[in-house]
């Protein structure tokens, strides 16, 4: 509890600090339900979040709906001195779904983070070549969309598509891309992670990006490895940046002890990455 | 050379085969700048589905490999959001274009999505059983009767008008038939998908082999789990239970389902039981096991053609256990048992109309009959169905015991008890065999049923005076039968496919043994005497059939052939007390049937079959000493095998639009049969019957138009099947010397409409309409019209309480009976952290104690009513496991 209201105090404080950001009108916004499953060892503990994919002719970004609701109030209260603004899109994830993914037309770049108290993002490239097969199977959706299966090896998973050629855009939820319509449906073969689309709706939503983050990109593989780190030693890590204090030796070794439990229990890992010990 | 010549021409094949088009291009403005990012997409000229994509480059250039080898043009799609979208057809062939796109910038709609309803992969319908889940939903039962495509006829499914093959929860098929038990317990949120697999071939050596034509379903569940589900109930008047026990474990490689039922409620928990699946497979009939024949009855009262739970008078208690175990070699385990008591009250009044040529006369029964059933049924079963190897051993023992009694009272005047015991103890034992010898399948089949049926009737006081004591009344007369059959059909078969053909010869040798022992006794003044000659009967039949026969099925493109010729030479042997009545008699038959099915786009198909030939049978009726089967019939035959021809014919339709939910099908047929014998029927005007075989010729047809369309409206969650039935026959009857024809029309249909839109009320109504023209011969007629509406509404009035009535509205014509309505009502409480609903029901508020019915037969008009249950009240807990 207390690390709670330790937490609460930092997030409170949290505010954008960055400098020459550059502002990107968007003009639609489509939302996904994200299901997944929390636990790798329990079918049943399935958990919903919804996602927005904003896009324009020149950029999409993707992230959960709450945290894109959070950069707009941030945004709209810029130079306001009375707005004190602190986080709320963390409460109740225990798993991190922390990532903005960029579309550019030629790169993919995602800001990410775990560490709350690291309160920035690290920035790294992924891949946005996709080598797609498409399948003859159709289906219809909602009586007017016809949608066609596309499968693709990535990340350790089988991923299945259905995208709809109907709506001329390349792209979908999470890092995936570049088929020959929206994607209206993805999951992996286990259906740990399935994404449905739930409206796509015009929207003149602004999006701030600070560009000059983009020119420190570190590769990707090592994201993946120090946040496993990160989660298996977190109480460590915590304690040796002096971001917590827990003075019962005996509470301390209680919450070591945890971090390599949840490590265990929660699934991190939507690309199972080789490099990080907890795929 | 010759080897020389076939090598060069199938490298040639294979060259032209496997040549893929390349078709590049470049795509500009109208200031001839290229443009990047354009979508370009090719398909079939027509086709929905893409068949494969590019992108631009900066330099607005595009390279396709074109994979399509069957067409000789192919459209070209270009997409770009700010490009006004362009399509061109081009021909199939290595080629370089260049094409201008039109500035526009494309408003795209919005979209809203719900859940995906039902998808298609190949052959396989999945069904997203949370979109079809209304909340009063419990079991998966209550889900699959509505989904679209299905239609359930009590407990069986039938998939677009035919019943399906298979029913298997995670691919597996515990219940070997006997679903009804997991479809009427299994919770339906335990189900992620059910899943239709539309052609299925079931035997997976036949993969590639032999096409099929049927369906099978299978659950997906949402993880391996124990479930099932449970009900304790009590309810009054007459003192009421209602105790349902079945829990049930899918687990990869082992699943189990117990059971115990046991209720007083009118629900018939037996038939969870029953065998539904049909047809057999390509190596064997797998017919369940079935009783041995009954030669006795009880006079009966017809029951109604509704829900039982309104009629049926029973106490029953029921316990099954099922266990299936897959091990790592492939090998499959099944063992099951199950045991039931179940005793039954029938009453009601029955008068039965007789025409006969010159006449018409009445007879009235008054009838009150109790019925006692135990059934012990237990089977082991091996299966090893891989890609190389097919076994499957199949071990069944069942025993029947049957003690009924009747109390009848004849036109209002004279009583009559009946006493009927019947016993029947049954071993069966079938396998098949099947593995590639080369490139040859040979498949080895062995099938061996023994059955032992002894029955006895009783009547008091003794019937039939005129035939059985020389007109005189007697005090009771008694019928004993003792039947004892043994069948053995064993088949050696093989299958090659030779490039679209497949061609499969097969031998059979199959032999049936039976023996019947009857005899009639009468009593009177404390005597018992056992009839003499013409009254018993000692008769042992023997049969041996050597059947030799072929399939060929064809398969190329979109058509699928089949046709069967099978010639069968038949040696009959019979003794009737102990004379020689047939001795070495052979007959032969020949019996070709075909199907022909075009598939004519992914969702239309039709077929056609036709079938002919010639049959023997009557070795069941080969006693020319009388039997007595109820307290007013009796009869017996001449010495003789009875031959019948018969022709069918039949075409169907069929679609299914996975894409929109779309179901249906249409199908008619005709069959004409032609047979060497007529029975003569012979009725006194107190309704006594006497049969008999008449060397007389005599025919029947038919005509049947049977079809159904079923859609699901996903925006408003309404799901509509309409199914309808039109038929017309006729066949010669031979009544009290006079031989007539009997001429039948009925048309008929059901509308069902079911809607889950709201989540505080949800519906489903039905309307039933038959009607039905008898014709006789001596112009007399007789129409029955039956118009049934069925509403079911639940509201949810707030969370956890739901209010669910039950309106049943049967109207007849029957004149002087008023149409009749039931209402039932129940109220449920769900408690959410036990996953348990507490119930009450009140059943036939309205207090109906009597329902009216009629039907015609061949010479008979026969109008009953039943007595029902009365109104009752229920209080019972629902809760899963």
């Amino acid at each position: 509890m207390r690390i709670l209201f330790f937490l609460t105090f930092c997030l409170t404080s949290f505010c954008l600090s960055a400098q020459d950001n550059t502002v990107f009108k968007m003009s639609r916004q489509i939302l996904y339900e994200l299901e997944y499953q929390r636990d790798s060892n329990d079918l049943s503990s399935k958990k919903k979040e919804v996602m927005e994919l904003l896009a324009n002719d020149s950029l999409s970004l993707f992230q959960t709906l709450k945290k894109g609701q959070w950069d707009s109030v941030i945004l709209k209260n810029k130079g306001n001195p009375s707005f004190s603004p602190y986080r709320t899109d963390f409460e109740d994830s225990e798993y991190p779904l922390d990532y903005k993914i960029f579309k550019f037309p030629n790169r993919t770049l995602v800001a990410d983070s775990y560490n709350l108290f690291a309160l920035d993002y690290q920035y790294y490239k992924t891949t946005d070549d996709f080598d797609w097969e498409i399948f003859p199977d159709t289906l219809l959706v909602a009586e007017k969309y016809i949608v066609q299966k596309a499968c693709l090896m990535y990340g350790g998973r089988r991923w299945t598509a259905w995208f709809c050629p109907s709506i001329p855009l390349s792209d979908g939820p999470y890092i995936f891309s570049g088929l020959p319509g929206l994607i209206f449906n993805l999951h992996d073969e286990s259906n740990s992670w399935i994404f449905t689309l739930l409206a796509m709706k015009p929207t003149d939503r602004e999006v701030e990006v600070d560009m000059e983050k983009f020119q420190n990109l570190i590769p990707k593989s090592e994201f993946f490895r120090s946040r496993a780190d990160f989660i298996l030693n977190q109480s460590l890590i915590w304690k040796a940046q002096g971001m917590v204090t827990i003075p019962d030796p005996e509470q301390f070794q209680k919450a070591v002890a945890a971090d390599k439990e949840k490590a265990k229990r929660v699934n991190y890992c939507i690309e199972i990455f080789t490099l990080s010990p907890l795929c | 050379m010759l080897r020389f010549l076939i090598t060069g021409f199938l490298l040639f094949d294979t060259l032209v085969g496997f040549s893929q088009a390349v078709i590049s291009g470049r795509l500009t403005d109208s200031g001839k700048k290229p443009i990047p990012s354009v979508s370009v997409s090719y398909k079939k000229i027509g086709a929905t589905a893409l068949s494969g994509f590019s992108r631009t480059d900066n330099d607005g250039q595009f390279k396709l490999s074109v994979k399509i080898t069957d067409a000789d043009s192919i459209q070209l799609d270009f997409n770009h959001l700010a490009y006004v979208k362009k399509s061109v057809v081009v021909p199939n062939k290595t080629a370089s274009y260049t094409y201008t796109l039109t500035e526009g910038t494309r408003m795209l709609e919005e979209v809203k999505v719900d859940k995906m309803p039902v998808f298609r992969r190949k052959d396989t319908l999945d069904f997203n059983v949370s979109v079809f889940t209304s909340k009063q939903d419990r079991v998966i039962g209550d889900i699959i009767k509505k989904l679209p495509g299905i239609e359930m006829r009590g407990d069986q499914i039938f998939y677009q008008g035919k019943p399906i093959q298979k029913y298997m929860v995670n691919n597996l098929n515990l219940m070997e038939g006997r679903y009804g038990i997991i479809n009427n317990n299994l919770p339906a949120d335990a189900v992620k998908n059910v899943q239709v697999v539309e052609n299925d071939q079931p035997i997976k050596i036949l993969d590639s082999l032999v096409f099929s034509d049927r369906a099978s379903l299978n659950l997906e569940l949402k993880k391996f789990t124990t479930s099932g589900s449970g009900k304790i109930g009590i309810g009054m008047t007459p003192a009421l239970w209602d105790i349902n026990l079945t829990p049930m474990t899918f687990e990869k490689t082992f699943q189990m389902l117990n059971s115990f039922q046991s209720n007083n409620t009118g629900y018939d928990a037996a038939r969870e039981l029953r065998h539904f699946y049909t047809g057999g497979s390509f190596f064997s009939a797998n017919e369940p096991m079935k009783d041995g024949p009954s030669y006795i009855y009880l006079q009966n009262v017809q029951s109604p053609g509704f829900d039982e739970k309104k009629w049926l008078d029973n106490r029953i208690s029921l316990f099954s256990t099922n266990v299936l175990r897959k091990l790592k070699s492939g090998l499959e385990l099944k063992g099951n048992v199950s045991y039931y008591d179940d005793s039954r009250q029938r009453s009601g009044f029955t008068s039965t109309r007789y025409f006969t040529s010159d006449e018409t006369f009445v007879n009235t029964e008054g009838i009150d009959n109790r019925f006692r059933a135990n059934v012990l049924d237990a089977g082991v079963l091996i299966e090893k169905n891989e890609k190389q190897i097919y076994l499957r051993n199949n071990l069944k023992y069942h025993k029947r015991w049957n003690s009924d009694r009747g109390d009848l009272l004849f036109n209002d005047d004279e009583r009559i008890a009946q006493r009927r015991s019947y016993t029947d103890e049954a071993f069966m034992n079938e396998l098949s065999m099947a593995r590639f010898i080369g490139r040859q399948l040979v498949n080895i089949r062995s099938n061996i049923e023994w059955h032992n049926t002894p029955q006895r009737l009783g009547v008091i006081p003794g019937q039939l005076t005129d035939i059985l004591n020389q007109g005189d009344p007697y005090d009771e007369m008694t019928q004993t039968v003792y039947y004892k059959g043994l069948r053995a059909i064993n088949g050696l078969g093989f299958s090659r496919r030779i490039k679209h053909w497949i061609i499969s010869p097969n031998i059979d040798v199959n032999y049936h043994n039976n023996s019947l022992e009857t005899a009639i006794s009468v009593k009177d003044e404390g005597q018992q005497k056992q009839l003499g000659e013409g009254y018993w009967n000692d008769v042992k039949t023997s049969q041996l059939q050597i059947a030799l026969g072929s399939r060929f099925g064809f398969e190329k493109n979109k058509w699928k052939l089949s046709l069967s010729t099978p010639y069968s030479f038949f040696w009959y042997d019979v003794t009737q007390q102990g004379i020689e009545s047939l001795s070495n008699t052979v007959k032969n038959t020949f019996n070709p049937s075909a199907t022909a099915t075009y598939l004519i786009d992914p969702n239309n198909q039709v077929s056609a079959h036709a079938s002919a030939g010639r049959q023997f049978g009557g070795l069941d009726n080969f006693y020319d000493a009388y039997i007595i089967s109820t307290y007013r019939n009796i009869q017996r035959y001449d010495n003789r095998l009875l031959a019948s021809n018969s022709t069918n014919t039949g075409v169907r339709y069929s679609y299914a639009n996975a894409l929109k939910a779309n179901f249906a099908n249409v199908s008619y047929s005709y069959s004409r049969g032609k047979r060497d014998y007529i029975f003569r029927n012979r009725v006194d005007e107190m309704g006594r019957t006497t049969v008999s075989i008449d060397d007389h010729e005599s025919s029947n047809y038919s005509h049947k138009l049977t079809g159904g369309v079923s859609r699901f409206f996903s925006t408003s969650k309404t799901v509509v099947k309409l199914n309808g039935n039109m038929a017309w026959s006729e066949s010669d009857y031979l009544l009290n010397d006079f031989m007539d024809k009997q001429l039948v029309r009925s048309y008929g249909g059901d509308l069902v409409v079911n809607n889950n839109l709201s989540s505080i009320v949800s519906g489903e109504y039905k309307i039933e309409y038959e009607n039905m023209l008898s014709e006789f011969g001596n112009g007399k007629n007789n129409r029955v019209v039956y118009t049934n509406h069925y509403l079911n509404i639940s509201v949810f009035p707030a969370d956890k309480h739901m209010i669910m009535v039950n309106n049943s509205y049967y109207g007849n014509n029957v004149s002087g009976y008023k149409d009749q309505f039931f209402l039932d009502a129940t109220y449920r409480y769900r408690l959410e952290k036990w996953k348990t609903d507490i119930e009450f029901t009140a059943q036939n508020l309205l207090n109906n104690s009597r329902y009216v019915q009629q039907i015609s037969t061949d010479y008979q008009l026969v109008q009953s009513y039943f007595d029902l249950r009365p109104r009752q009240f229920f209080i019972s807990t629902r809760f899963r496991f």
